[in-house]
């Protein structure tokens, strides 16, 4: 996942808001990130 | 803190941020001495003269021996009382090394550093070890002034970056966690009785939240500098390796930093 350099989101942050709910845009993409370490951490436990 | 030197006459400068050192990035050192950082001390046990009687494993009260008699370094505290109690004194306790030290030449006069190891401790004592450094700069170069880029936060390095400075100038951002640190950073110097000012930095963000900061630094006694604007230039600057002034000089931030920097001048005596 790639964040780019925003005023927007740094805006948001100052008012100690979440991204994840001020724009909507970004909270399939931290779902898709959670659900891609999960998977990451999932397969190395295996591994073991 | 790079825009500062570059601005800054007859000064050394020194990076208390050891364990996320970064000034160099900009200021490209020349590496003229470095050194080991030593502190602490991790037990160490000697197979063939431990006899397994198990006393360290009792009085360790951080579980750091294994059933096999192994010291684990990361669980090891440094204490001392396996190598003290020992029986058979198979137990060796040495210094550890934690990170280098450095004297360094860079285009804006000389520099101390310091890089820490990772997961070490006591950047405390190498914050202190750095500026103490810085100084001995200052008086061997004939400088009248030692700038220092302190860490961020309010533990021991930031105790160690601030105790008995001129002055501290306490950059913040309009933000609810710049203002709840600016809040602490402020009481701190105050208890350290080192004159605190502070700057906000990418003010127009949130003004709202910046003129709250503004208002809170008053009512303690703390000056309030200026307000820095939010400027795309500071980040190109960075990732370029130069100094905001050395980027684009004529940018809007280069000239806030330019006013922060004669007024941060008068209101010191410097």
């Amino acid at each position: 996942m790639e964040i780019p350099f925003s005023r927007q989101i740094a805006e948001v942050y100052s008012r100690g808001e979440m991204i994840v709910e001020v724009m909507p845009e970004w909270k399939q993409k931290f779902i898709d990130l959670y659900r891609r370490i999960s998977e990451l951490v999932a397969g190395k436990e295996k591994s073991r | 803190m790079a825009a500062f030197a570059s601005l800054a006459h007859k000064k050394a400068l020194c990076d208390a941020d050891v364990d996320a050192a970064d000034l160099h990035l900009i200021m490209n050192p020349d590496i003229k001495e470095r050194h080991d950082f030593q502190s602490g001390h991790t037990a160490v046990i000697d197979p063939d003269r431990c006899t397994q009687c198990g006393l360290c494993r009792e009085l360790c009260k951080w579980k750091a021996i294994s059933e096999d008699f192994q010291v684990d370094p990361i669980q090891c505290e440094g204490c001392g009382v396996c190598y003290y109690f020992c029986p058979e004194k198979a137990i060796d306790f040495p210094v550890n090394t934690c990170g280098e030290w450095f004297i360094s030449d860079t285009r804006f006069g000389p520099m101390a550093h310091a890089s820490l190891g990772i997961a070490e401790e006591n950047s405390g004592k190498l914050v202190t070890l750095v500026r103490r450094e810085g100084k001995k700069l200052v008086e061997k170069n004939n400088l009248s002034l030692l700038l220092t880029d302190a860490p961020p936060g309010i533990g021991c390095p930031v105790i160690a970056s601030i105790g008995g400075a001129t002055a501290v100038l306490i950059v913040t951002e309009p933000t609810v966690s710049g203002r709840h640190d600016m809040e602490r950073v402020a009481d701190l110097a105050a208890f350290f009785r080192v004159p605190a000012l502070v700057s906000v930095n990418k003010f127009d963000l949130n003004p709202g939240a910046g003129e709250e900061i503004e208002a809170f630094a008053e009512s303690k006694g703390v000056g309030v500098l200026g307000r820095i604007p939010f400027d795309p230039s500071f980040t190109k600057a960075m990732v370029e390796g130069l100094t905001i002034f050395e980027y684009n000089g004529r940018s809007a931030g280069a000239d806030a930093v330019k006013t922060l920097w004669e007024k941060l001048v008068k209101a010191l005596g410097l």
